[in-house]
């Protein structure tokens, strides 16, 4: 019974979230271009950038949290960049990427630091939602994805930080072998657990941090998570 | 709230459901940068006159409407069915923000907080509580629009008497044709007020100037588009622009009016002619010398107030700063400045409403500014900001003298 769910969260579950997440995406991105522009301008000014710049350098500088509130600046760009690196890392447990080993590292990156960067950033964003002003404009998906988020997160860094623990054999040791045989069959769309996974005793954690994962994954679309696509369009506008 | 009525309604949020509102719909993170950035807010702090706070009112009622995880669970994204209360949501958030778009600068997403107070002005006029002071001014301004040809001789008469205090000002031998009107093939179309010196002011420069002009019937301000009534808007904008059309004018200039500027300049798409604020054409003739002022005249402490359609949303923040500076001694800067300046309180149409108690408290980041400065003369461009800082001014008791800079220009003109 258990491993039925477990396989149904590690297989089939992970190709419906990435179903939804691209599908969503697209559907969304498909809406927007399909929609009625506006006719004027929406700029702001004075536009101190040329259009790509300016609207990366918001997108990815924030300098409108930097002028607010620097720690919240600081939360934020800690969260994005362990965020990049953290793709990065899963990237690499599918197979090895020769251009991503320039600067040669195990995988996963940052010796475990990239996820408990992650935790105290989302901790940091949930509990900022308690205090006033932002109690007041949260609404419940605000909590929901957080908390989604810090669980994932918590139980994907425990599982990295065990396993280099135990790295060489231990009884938690989940070698990066057993993930690249695992993640490399779904995306050839032969689909194994391996044994590697299958019967270490974090076999429940790993199943559920992927199906935490995919919650996380079939949201994006749906949630203001979106603004990872929409920040940019957004941001031009201003500068158009 | 009866059903027909609430069909009506979400057709109009449909409707305007555009590019630009599905960004701001669902990009926003609730992330606060934005929370204190409205004088509003300052003045009043409560949530709901906090920039998320009014823009979380359309939002939810998009959710309901529009989105599918708002429909089929609304807890999560608490979106919520239209109904009388809402309404009265709707009502505070629309009319308590001015459109000056200072949230949109603090938003790490550029999110316009503006445009969606515009979809829920439209709402209210559909649902029947729009301020109705505004929606008479919108139905004015399009009925005379539609019959221009009947006010056209009292008009004229009206400008032949404004033409002899054009005349008494420049010394001219005679007043007639000092604002001349139907001209056609002249370089400026401007577009005027409907207060008397709104034409005698740049009537005075562009003479001075010796500029080949002429006035519009019409006056710049857009009742249909402070109401929210986009329909009204475009008809009270496009007369303008078919008569500037019509007269083959090279450059429409706008009175000092932001908004009146900024939908001209920014919201009506291409238009085959070039627009501009007078205070660029000002600026332009005092640069190349086809206009001086007594340079120094002035030596009272002076400011100047962005206005938020002319600075923050139309780019002119030095033209205005450099024609005083030719004038004023002490020049000083507000601070905040610019992009970042307070909005007075007073546009988007509230000046015009019957809500002064509510304009005084929200200009309170105004008046600390101006205090701060020392200033003795608070000079701007925008007739909204000079109604609402004279409001400012008696309210708080300031001893500061707001100014036009048309006004300060023709006080200082050499002649």
């Amino acid at each position: 019974m258990w491993s039925k769910i477990f396989y149904f969260a590690m297989v089939p579950m992970v190709y419906a979230a990435f179903a939804v997440l691209i599908g969503g995406l697209l559907f969304k991105l498909a809406v927007v271009f399909f929609s009625k522009k506006f006719p004027g301008s929406l700029a702001t000014y004075p536009k101190r950038l040329p259009r790509p710049i300016g609207v990366a350098a918001e997108a990815f500088a924030v300098p409108a949290a930097w002028k607010k509130d620097k720690v919240f600046w600081i939360f934020i760009i800690a969260y994005h960049v362990a965020f990049v690196l953290l793709f990065i890392g899963h990237l690499e447990l599918i197979r090895e990427f020769r251009a991503l080993q320039i600067i040669p590292h195990d995988v996963f990156l940052g010796a475990g630091s990239v996820g408990i960067v992650l935790i105290i950033t989302v901790l940091y964003f949930l509990f900022r939602r308690f205090r006033s002003p932002w109690r007041e404009i949260s609404v419940p998906e605000d909590f929901l994805i957080l908390i989604l988020l810090f669980l994932t997160m918590f139980i994907g860094s425990h599982l990295h930080l065990s396993a280099r623990l135990y790295a060489g054999g231990g009884a938690f040791d989940i070698p990066v072998e057993a993930y690249r045989e695992y993640l490399s069959s779904l995306v050839a769309f032969k689909p194994v657990v391996p044994s590697g996974i299958a019967d270490s005793p974090h076999y429940v954690l790993v199943a559920l941090h992927i199906f935490l994962a995919n919650l996380v994954l079939m949201l994006i679309p749906f949630s203001k998570v979106v603004h990872m696509a929409f920040a940019f369009l957004s941001l031009n506008l201003r500068r158009k | 709230m009866d059903k027909e009525k609430t069909i009506e309604l979400k057709k109009i949020l449909k409707t305007r459901l555009n590019r630009p509102m599905r960004y701001y719909i669902d990009t926003c993170t609730r992330c606060g940068l934005c929370y204190d950035t409205c004088h509003a807010f300052n003045g009043i702090p409560k949530k709901e006159y906090s920039p998320v706070g009014r823009a979380e009112v359309v939002r939810k009622l998009y959710k309901k409407y529009t989105r599918p995880g708002g429909f089929l669970f609304p807890y999560w994204s608490d979106a919520t069915k239209l109904s009388d209360t809402v309404m009265d949501q709707v009502y505070e958030a629309a009319w308590s923000c001015t459109g000056c778009r200072r949230c949109v600068v603090n938003c790490p997403f550029g999110i316009d907080t503006g445009q969606m107070m515009g979809v829920a002005k439209q709402l209210l006029i559909a649902n029947g509580t729009a301020p109705e002071e505004l929606v008479m001014l919108a139905d004015a301004a399009v009925e005379k629009g539609k019959s221009i040809d009947q006010f056209k001789d009292g008009y004229r008469n009206v400008i032949r008497d404004l033409e002899k205090e054009v005349q008494k000002k420049l010394n001219l031998p005679a007043p007639d044709g000092l604002i001349p009107m139907e001209k056609k093939d002249a370089n400026i179309l401007y577009v005027g007020l409907a207060g008397a010196h709104s034409i005698v002011n740049p009537a005075i420069i562009f003479n001075a100037a010796k500029e080949n002009w002429t006035l519009s019937f019409f006056e710049a301000v857009n009742f249909g588009f402070f109401a929210g009534d986009p329909e009204k808007a475009q008809f009270i904008a496009q007369r303008i622009i078919k008569e500037a059309t019509a007269l083959n004018v090279k450059e429409v200039v706008i009175v000092e009016c932001g908004t009146a500027f900024r939908i001209l300049r920014a919201l009506m798409g291409k238009l085959p002619f070039k627009v501009s604020s007078i205070v660029e054409v000002i600026h332009r003739y005092l640069y190349e010398g086809r206009i001086r002022v007594k340079e120094g005249a002035v030596s009272d402490a002076v400011t100047y107030h962005d206005p938020c359609q002319l600075g923050r949303n139309g780019g002119v923040y030095d033209e205005p700063r450099e024609v005083i500076r030719k004038i004023v001694t002490d020049y000083r800067e507000m601070s905040p400045t610019r992009e970042q300046n307070w909005c007075c309180g007073g546009g988007g149409g509230l000046v015009a409403l019957d809500n002064e108690e509510f304009r005084i408290k929200t200009g309170k980041p105004k008046k600390e500014q101006i205090v701060a400065t020392g200033a003795k003369i608070v000079v701007t461009a925008c007739e909204n900001c000079v109604s609402q800082l004279k409001t400012i001014q008696s309210g708080y008791g300031l001893n500061v003298e707001v100014k036009y800079l048309t006004e300060l220009v023709c006080e200082n003109l050499v002649v």
